[in-house]
């Protein structure tokens, strides 16, 4: 007789027919509000990526999109939009036609714009009349693909309007919930302001901060390479490891967006967001359960231990740079002063070096040497742990140097984890010689997984925020990142390096100071 | 063709192709094939899944040949992805009574303490030591099979051997062929309402494809699907009454069940066609559509709760594409294991006695 398993009595207890299937978590039916939706990112990336939830199956049925933005059109017209740029963008390829019919019918558009009261009352309407006709349930998610200037206005008209329910009330209204892109204000103060905007009409609970890089496999796997081995944790630390390398390195320039770059600049395109995350997430502690707090927690906590970087050492343990003209696969490239829409003496920084400190028991004194930028001579992100030398030449100086161990986690591309170590070369000599150790995630696990965007709003959508950055790990990293940048306005010009090589000569230098050199990656 | 080598050139002949690159293993899968035809079909198969995971895979063939020595020996190669070499293929050839050496053989080109899959290729034997064997050789194994390419019967063979194979679990292709029926129908019952009808089942309709030749009452597949929901309304007896209706019942519930056979051009042998279920004052329905039967769809009716329609694309899915999806979790399936036992308690009284 096989185990019985019948209904349970409570209705609470969850849907019986998912128990044991492969996909358990499937979102809530809502509505997809998406602000800016005549913009970039929606073609490219947003619905592409909920069509592809639809075409994986992942998609709830009723689950709808709307389309705002201030340009006047149809939901026809929206749907034709969106279908085209569907087709053009998704990794799914040919468009399904089947699937698009009904995705589509989950589409609608609404004309409004951002400061004003009018069109968010219209949204409302909107919103009603797909609970009625697509069982959404009054919940929403509300994606603001908006410049951040934008966002204290919507987020005001939204709570207005009264299209934020508390979360006390999620059971019986619904849920809300808002997913904003960085940049997360552009300091301290900046971010302060907009978190406190957001605040006042959203609860903590309800904001998913987008940062891409958490939603790549490579990224998430780290946590499982760290916490679900019993071997690497124990080298983990001050103990075993000399130090940490993490390279964030584009091999393209600012392309066609030298406007939006030139406020940027490294620090706040890279160095801010994606670089401390994975900082946080190479330096942390293991949480108690793999859930958005106690994750988040110990994320913070490396944020915060970061050893403040001020006044005089600024030009110490920092380097910036700015390409300058260069080859790059074989073809010049101009200097970033000669893109278009950047200014002939500008100072932002295409480049940041910075040798970081974690200041706590596990990493005391261990540096962390912290590099990002743009035209470099390749791309490629990468954490390596760099191991102690054997505390003794047990064979001599005849056998050859007797190199460190490296554990290094490719992020992007060619994913994977290679380890390099000491071998005894054949022969009847005791000889020595680095040799690696490689596993490639491409190799062993053919299928790309879902991209980034997919992920992340599947997460959303489910309302688990463990791969979303948090109010205070997004405060603690402004702290950090914010006397950098005030003190580098003092110090003039970034210092220029030649596209298509590896960054200025001051980088070099800062590792050399230690005796280190940067890896070649 | 490759050349041949003897069994203990395998590893050797293997460094040799990777030459200085790293071998990736994850696995070893050792499929079992009784003929040249079943090892082409696990070559095929194999060529699809074994890059997506980087598997040593271990094809095994007998011939039997009573005028020489019994012997194995060995092709090898490696199989090609995007980047380059990527994972190891084995191909041994068992003539005569070698075929008794085989699980030896086979221990002893396992990849060092990973994850084992032994597939048996076709039918499933009533009995044969072979398959035990080389699972126990294995240790931690997962049997492949495909219970849609058996008899009706086969379900209690099955069953009897998820049971009493300490060392194999079963993985089944089709099972996962039902999965897109089974996400789709559950997730009906994702919304409060209908998760309260799931209270009150009443009838259960499923329609399923009639084999062109030697049609059975009912084919392995639905069964499956039928069993699932059997061992999740908590329904533990099948009777039979007029053909092609039973009355299923439990502790806790009962259920009208209608199975029709039906032909729709293009749709594999045995596949789901539509089905319905009744519960409360709902009905839920997955269904292929009419014009395209690759398209399937989500339909359902309920006072007070609006069911857009939503339609999902079923690719057809070959062996390889299946084995692709086994290798992804190699492990024990209990919801598995609970439904075939009810879909071989539901077949009892209808399926063919046993050979022999």
């Amino acid at each position: 007789m096989y185990s019985k398993n019948p209904i349970p009595p409570a209705a609470d207890l969850g849907n019986p027919l998912r128990d044991g299937l492969a996909t358990e978590r499937i979102p809530a039916p809502c509505a997809v509000v998406i602000f800016g939706a005549s913009g970039d990112l929606t073609k490219r990336k947003l619905l592409p990526a909920l069509y592809n939830l639809a075409v994986s199956r992942m998609f709830p049925p009723g689950a709808s999109i709307v389309g705002y933005a201030r340009s006047a059109k149809s939901d026809e017209v929206f749907r034709s939009e969106q279908k085209e740029s569907v087709a053009k963008f998704s990794r799914r390829k040919p468009l399904d036609e089947a699937v698009w019919n009904d995705f589509a019918q989950g589409l609608y558009y609404c004309q409004g714009g951002y400061d004003g009261p009018e069109g968010y009352a219209k949204l409302k309407e909107t919103l009603d009349r797909v609970d009625r006709e697509r069982g959404t349930r009054g919940n929403r998610l509300f994606y603001l693909s908006v410049p951040p200037s934008e966002f204290g206005p919507i987020v005001t008209n939204l709570k207005a309007a009264g299209l934020v329910h508390d979360v006390a009330d999620e059971a019986t209204k619904g849920f809300t919930r808002l997913v904003i892109e960085k940049p997360f204000g552009t300091d301290l103060e900046t971010a302060d302001a907009l978190d406190g905007t957001i605040r006042h009409a959203f609860d903590e609970r309800q904001v998913f901060r987008i940062d891409h890089y958490l939603g790549k496999e490579t990224v998430q796997n780290l946590l499982v390479f760290r916490f679900a081995n019993a071997i690497f944790e124990p080298l983990w630390s001050r103990e075993h490891v000399d130090h940490v390398q993490i390279s964030v390195a584009e091999d393209i320039g600012v392309e066609g967006r030298g406007s939006f770059y030139e406020d940027a600049g490294a620090m706040r395109d890279v160095v801010q967001n994606h670089l401390l995350q994975v900082l946080s997430l190479v330096a942390m502690e293991a949480p108690v359960a793999f859930d958005a707090d106690a994750v988040r927690d110990e994320k913070v906590k490396v944020v915060r231990a970061l050893r403040p970087i001020l006044g005089d050492d600024v030009a110490k343990l920092t380097v910036r740079g700015q390409y300058a003209a260069g080859a790059f696969a074989g073809q010049p490239v101009p200097g970033y002063r000669q893109e278009p829409n950047v200014s002939p003496t500008s100072q932002t920084e295409t480049y940041v070096a910075i040798k970081a400190h974690v200041d706590n028991w596990r990493w005391g004194g261990v540096p962390f040497y912290l590099r990002a930028g743009k035209r470099l001579n390749k791309r490629v992100t990468e954490v390596s742990l760099h191991f102690k030398h054997v505390p003794h030449a047990l064979f001599g100086a005849r056998a050859g140097v007797v190199e460190p161990d490296v554990l290094s986690i490719r992020i992007q591309p060619d994913e994977g984890i290679a380890l390099r170590f000491m071998s005894k070369v054949p022969g009847a000599t005791m000889t020595l010689r680095p040799v690696t150790m490689d596993f490639r995630y491409g190799a062993a696990f053919g299928d790309a997984g879902p991209e980034a965007y997919e992920r992340l709003i599947l997460e959303s959508m489910l309302g688990d925020a463990t791969l979303f950055a948090r109010s205070d790990e997004v405060r603690a990293a402004w702290q950090y990142c914010t006397p950098l940048l005030q003190r580098w306005r003092a110090l003039g010009d970034p210092e220029p390096y030649a596209a298509g090589s590896w960054g200025p000569k001051g980088a070099d230098d800062l590792v050399h100071a230690d005796g280190q050199h940067w890896r070649r990656l | 063709m490759n050349q041949r080598v003897a069994l203990d050139r395998i590893e050797h002949e293997l460094s040799v192709l990777w030459g200085e690159r790293t071998p990736t293993r994850t696995m070893t899968l050792a499929a079992l094939c009784e003929t040249p035809a079943h090892a082409e079909v696990a070559l095929k198969a194999l060529a699809h899944a074994a890059p997506r995971h980087g598997v040593r895979t271990l094809v095994v063939e007998w011939q039997d040949q009573h005028d020489g020595t019994p012997k194995i020996d060995a092709e090898v190669s490696l199989y090609q992805g995007p980047r380059g070499p990527c994972a190891e293929g084995v191909r041994l050839f068992a003539v005569g009574d070698a075929r008794t050496f085989v699980p030896e053989s086979v221990a002893r080109l396992l990849a060092p303490d990973l994850p084992t899959l032994v597939w048996w290729v076709g039918d499933l034997p009533d009995h044969d030591v072979l398959l035990d064997r080389v699972a126990s050789i294995a240790r931690a194994s997962v049997a492949a099979v495909d219970a849609n390419v058996m008899d009706l019967r086969d379900l209690a063979v099955l069953d009897r051997l998820s049971k009493t194979a300490r060392h194999v679990a079963l993985a089944d292709f089709c099972w996962h062929r039902l999965r897109t029926w089974q996400e789709l129908l559950a997730r009906f019952f994702d919304l409060p309402e209908p998760l309260e009808d799931l209270r009150s089942p009443r009838t259960l309709k499923v329609r399923f494809q009639r084999r062109a030749r030697d049609p059975e009452p009912l084919s392995n597949q639905a069964a499956l699907f039928i069993g699932w929901l059997m061992t999740r309304f908590g329904l533990t007896h099948a009777k039979w009454g007029e053909p092609g209706k039973a009355r299923l019942s439990g502790p806790t519930a009962e259920l009208l069940l209608e199975v029709v056979p039906e032909q729709v051009e293009g749709v594999a042998d045995g596949a789901l066609l539509a089905v319905e279920l009744h519960a409360g004052p709902g009905c839920y329905a997955v269904k292929r559509a009419v014009e395209d039967p690759f398209v399937i769809c989500w339909e359902g009716e309920r006072p007070g709760v609006p069911f857009p329609n939503q339609c999902v694309r079923s690719h057809v899915l070959d062996d390889g594409t299946l084995l692709e999806r086994v290798l992804l979790r190699p492990v024990r399936d209990p919801l598995y294991e609970a439904s075939l036992a009810a879909a071989a308690t539901l077949v009892a009284d209808i399926a063919p006695k046993a050979r022999g």
